[in-house]
């Protein structure tokens, strides 16, 4: 069962937090155990699925991919783990390609492509049609935890409500 | 662990060939949970209503893909 109203500020932030940390969690400390556990298996499973087919390395990187990096950090803890062995597996990548820093693709074509080339030889490059779908899961993930994200911190500040839940009943009382 | 890991996350995955289609329905599956979740007073209420969704959405994305066949079909006819 739900805990008791408290004070809801706190505690929308503390599930809000929770839920962006790990998916579910805020569910799961509010008391809402099922929920908390289907939230965690919806968001976990897409989010590692885009991870398998796009390799850690190019599919979350703030610098080389920031719009999919900007819909990940809905996932936030997921994606500080994951941008973390990024940043690892890019430092080898740049020494094995002789660079100091990633170069910009518009301004520096061939040492971009020798970025590449690297990183393909060390087989952390995923390509069509693998990338495409690594692209879709990681986004529709993150941005599913930012519902999730939402919904706890209604939850929290409704004492157990869902999201919609004024909406419903207004619709369910003009029905 | 850590090689499995590696395995699984470093090194990119091979998509089969054909898959990529198939790969729209664990996905559909996610958005209609939690998008059902997000409107649910408990778990209990969730299968079905993620069913109903999760079918609304297929029938959806597939009604789409065949009015954009059809329009590429006409086009192809008349230009």
């Amino acid at each position: 069962m739900p805990k008791a109203r408290g004070d809801t500020t706190g505690k929308s932030i503390a599930a809000g937090l929770l839920s962006w940390l790990l998916p579910g969690a805020g569910h799961w400390w509010l008391g809402h155990r099922g929920l908390g556990v289907v939230c965690f298996v919806a968001v976990t499973l897409p989010y590692l699925t885009g991870l398998a087919f796009g390799g850690v390395l190019s599919a979350v990187n703030p610098r080389t991919n920031r719009w999919l990096f900007l819909a990940e950090i809905g996932a936030g803890g997921y994606t500080t783990a994951a941008a973390l062995v990024s940043q690892s597996l890019e430092r080898e990548v740049l020494r094995a390609a002789g660079l100091s820093r990633v170069p910009d693709q518009a301004r520096m074509p061939q040492e971009y492509l020798s970025y590449l080339e690297a990183a393909t030889r060390a087989g952390y490059m995923s390509y069509y049609p693998q990338s495409d779908v690594a692209t879709i899961y990681l986004a529709t993930a993150g941005l599913l935890n930012v519902l999730v994200i939402l919904d706890a911190v209604a939850r929290a500040s409704t004492g157990g409500l869902p999201t919609f839940h004024r909406e419903l009943l207004t619709a369910r009382e003009g029905a | 662990m850590k090689l499995l890991l590696g395995l699984l996350f470093v090194h990119p995955l091979e998509l089969p060939s054909g898959a990529r289609l198939w790969m729209l329905l664990p996905l559909v599956a996610c958005v209609a949970t939690v998008y059902r979740a997000t409107r649910a007073r408990s778990a209990r209420e969730l299968p079905r209503a993620t069913i109903i969704t999760f079918i609304q959405i297929v029938v959806g994305m597939v009604a789409i893909a065949a009015a954009f066949y059809l329009v590429h079909l006409a086009a192809r006819h008349y230009f």
